[in-house]
């Protein structure tokens, strides 16, 4: 067990590099040039020369790349072009609130997601599970953006009960975001949940089980649940990955100060350190986040773990 | 069961609904973005600036009808054509406790120059500062700049502490920000807030309230809700769209005020059909700016017939300028050698307001014939690509900060500042180079007025411009504000700010 997770540790070196260099690539493709865009308008060339110069934005291409591969390792990820912050006190500035918004987002999304599942499951074209599938194809279309504002007119407008922006406190100002952010996995994993049970269900373990006369919630959850999980985890972890990342639209509305916003700053201004130290950060997580899910495997099947061994 | 889960949403409810309810003695400021950096000397960006301004200070200040006033200099004279001689303020002390002296203000300007500041331009024409004893010091000039306080009095040209500076070291500017102002620095939290405390010791009048919380919210929607549920005391930019949902609102003050800014539609006078100056000046009878007012801006703009927004002191808003007259405009293309129109494009970034612009008159040009082609390009690429001149027409803005007419037309109209420097348009007329160059040497403010009148004139005349709008911005502030003077240039600075 302990070789396999080394192994996988191993493996996310070269897939880093391959995703620093075509980020790196990327953004020197990109149009549009960092040391303009910091001068703005009306600067003397003179001074846009200097900046150039003292960026290191003559060198070639793959001169810039190593020279910041090589601080990379030893752990500088350098300086935002902008701020002339650390990227590395950048991204942890931000970390938290974002992994705050992701961790509670997916909470909301697997309390409400997995319980509705296995209802919907349980009792299969009932008006419970009618409803519910209706409510998860809503909740995946709905476009976030517009469900934000539905949710701060609601619920901070009329009602008082939330703040409707910012993480100024406590944890009201988590509750708004995470519904927002947390709506469409909610929705996805509801219904996964629905058609993985529904599968285990017509299993011939579970007839059997029933036919030895177990109550109905034995069965659905000793039995059922356990196997059904599988592709529920899986799913669990690909949202996270996707929330930790994706929740740039929810941190635009809310005024939160994550990780999301900053990277949208950062590619408007070009600010290659920054976006680069990011999006490395990003891969980082996502790469672990699954590493974490592919382990949850072997505790959920024991099949699973002789594979691993 | 059922029960429980009862008891786990009423507590939810209650222990999570927002009672954080501001005190009176603490003011809460919502701004469209977080600022860059608190280093003045950093970027030069609104966002970042709208915070110094509470924190340091300048030697002279743009009062709020723009005249100068004193700052951390008490007073000043011409010693001769390049030399300026400053007294300073005696017994102010910096936040960390050092006193001010002549020493910080060679200090800073040095720094500027040395880092450089990404607003040094705005202090180019100063060779050297002279310290001449701890409360004197003289800032001489490589040859006369007639503008020369009005651009010392930017936020860019802020003093620092040197001690502050070189301790902190990279953390300056983010952790650390010490200056002289009413408002000291307290924490930077970032991505949300920064949070400043009065200045007990400050030497001027004192700031009205205790506690100063900036934060960036950059949907306007969602910051003009927030003013609305009272989260925050005063908005920044409520969008038009905003402002009229919100008028009338009980509880609310829609405070409007004009902005040293205006937008303009810049012709590339280099490229044909645009260096005929008759294609131009038919165009600019082509537009219907009143309807851009009216149904782009809902009314957060006027209209202008020159190259000045109106509140710059030397601006000739009396230019009969071009009405909209598409009859006329159809008579000038004839005569210009195009009675059936012609084809082009015009450029915007992806700005919506500029989006709207560019349809509507691209529908306005349609009526003489002219068919344009839209192109949305992205801003990076919209600054390098119109400095390089590829393009027919751009739609762009300028902010005249200084407020004095040299910084409105020397950039966008001198024929040595092509490009980047400003003039995207490559319009060049000798006479208003010589007029401009006059403008910036001339000390007498009369001749001055005399002198940007002329320039104004012909630069009407030779429309390297579709001459716009200046824009207006809306402040929104909670009832029980008092004390808010909205700046034009946009940093507002809040000691005088009363919470009942």
């Amino acid at each position: 067990m302990w070789r396999y997770i080394l192994r996988r540790l191993l493996m996310l070196i070269p897939v880093l590099i391959g995703i620093s260099i075509f980020v790196f690539l990327l953004m020197y493709f990109t149009p549009g040039d960092p040391a303009l865009l910091m001068l703005g308008e009306g600067a003397p060339p003179e001074q846009y020369a200097a900046l150039r110069e003292s960026m290191g934005l003559d060198d070639p291409v793959y001169v810039q790349y190593f020279r910041w591969l090589g601080n990379a390792v030893r752990g500088d990820l350098g300086r935002s072009l902008r701020s002339k912050k650390l990227v590395t006190t950048e991204i942890l500035d931000r970390l938290p609130a974002t992994t705050q918004l992701a961790v509670a987002a997916v909470t909301f999304a697997v309390v409400v997601g997995v319980p509705v599942g296995i209802l919907s499951a349980s009792k299969p074209n009932s008006w419970f599970d009618n409803i519910a599938m209706v409510g998860a194809l809503t909740g995946v279309g709905m476009p976030v953006f517009w469900q934000g504002i539905m949710l701060i007119l609601i619920f901070s407008v009329h009602l008082h009960w939330f703040p409707s922006s910012g993480r100024m406190g406590g944890l009201e100002y988590l509750v708004l975001p995470t519904i927002t952010l947390g709506t469409a996995s909610t929705a996805s994993i509801a219904r996964l949940t629905r058609s993985a049970m529904l599968e285990v269900l017509q299993q011939d373990y579970i007839r059997t089980a029933r036919s030895k006369g177990l109550p109905r919630r034995t069965v659905v959850f000793r039995h059922a649940l356990r196997n059904a999980l599988i592709p529920v985890v899986t799913m669990i972890g690909l949202q996270f990955g996707g929330l930790m990342s994706g929740a740039v639209l929810t941190e635009s509305i809310f005024a939160w100060p994550g990780i999301g916003r900053m990277i949208v700053d950062a590619i408007n201004n070009k600010d290659f350190p920054l976006v680069q130290g990011t999006i490395m950060t990003f891969a980082l997580i996502y790469a672990l986040v699954n590493l974490i899910i592919d382990v949850t495997y072997a505790f959920l099947d024991p099949r699973l773990r002789l594979v691993y061994e | 069961m059922r029960r429980a889960w009862l008891v786990v949403l009423l507590v939810f409810v209650v222990a999570f609904s927002s009672a954080a309810m501001a005190s009176a003695e603490t003011l809460i400021v919502a701004q469209g973005a977080d600022p860059v950096t608190l280093d003045p000397h950093g970027q030069n960006d609104q966002p970042s600036a709208r915070v110094r301004v509470q924190i340091y200070e300048t030697l002279v200040n743009h009062g709020y009808d723009l005249d100068i006033v004193p700052g951390l200099a008490k007073s000043w004279e011409q010693i001769d054509e390049v030399t300026w001689e400053f007294k300073l303020q005696e017994g102010v002390r910096f936040h960390n406790g050092d006193l001010f002296t002549a020493a910080d203000v060679k200090y800073s300007f040095d720094r500027i120059k040395e880092l450089p500041s990404p607003a040094a331009f705005l202090i180019d024409e100063v060779s050297e500062v002279v310290v001449v004893d701890p409360y004197t010091v003289q800032i001489v000039l490589k040859q006369p700049f007639a503008p020369i306080l009005a651009h010392l009095a930017h936020p860019s040209n802020a003093i620092v502490n040197r001690r502050s500076v070189e301790e902190a070291g990279d953390a300056y500017g983010t952790q650390v920000a010490v200056g002289t102002g009413p408002f000291e620095f307290v924490e930077w939290v970032a991505g949300s807030h920064v949070e400043l405390k009065r200045n007990e010791n400050y030497w001027g009048e004192k700031a009205k309230v205790e506690t100063l919380i900036i934060r960036g919210i950059p949907e306007n929607t969602v910051r003009a809700i927030e003013l609305e549920t009272g989260g925050v005391d005063i908005a920044y930019n409520i969008a038009p769209i905003d402002e009229l949902r919100l008028t009338g609102t009980p509880g609310l003050i829609l405070d409007k005020y004009e902005t040293l800014s205006t937008s303009y539609i810049g012709f590339n006078v280099a490229k044909e059909p645009f260096n005929n100056p008759l294609v131009r000046q038919a165009i600019n009878y082509a537009l219907d700016v009143d309807a851009v007012v009216d149904y782009i801006y809902s009314g957060q703009a006027i209209p202008v017939t020159g190259p000045l927004p109106p509140l710059v002191w030397a601006s000739k808003t009396d230019l009969p300028g071009y009405d909209f007259d598409p009859e006329k405009a159809k008579q000038l293309l004839a005569e210009a050698g195009y009675p059936n129109g012609f084809k082009t494009s015009i450029w915007t970034n992806d700005n919506p307001l500029r989006m709207q612009i560019a349809e509507m008159f691209q529908a306005d040009l349609a009526e003489i014939g002219v068919d344009v082609e839209v192109l949305i390009v992205p801003w990076a690429t919209y600054l390098e690509d119109t400095a390089a001149g590829k393009h027919d027409m751009f739609i762009l803005g300028w902010v005249t900060v200084t407020a004095d007419p040299d910084y409105g037309l020397w950039a966008l109209f001198h024929s040595s500042q092509f490009g980047n420097a400003g003039n995207r348009s490559f319009y060049a007329n000798p006479r208003v180079d010589e007029l401009l160059e006059l403008g910036r040497s001339e000390a007498d403010p009369e001749k001055r007025a005399a002198i940007y009148a002329e320039a104004q004139a012909l630069i009407v005349e030779d429309a390297p411009w579709a001459f716009l709008i200046a824009t207006s911005e809306v402040n929104g502030l909670r009832d029980n504000i008092e004390g808010f003077v909205p700046h034009p240039a946009g940093h507002h600075k809040l000691s005088t700010v009363v919470k009942k």
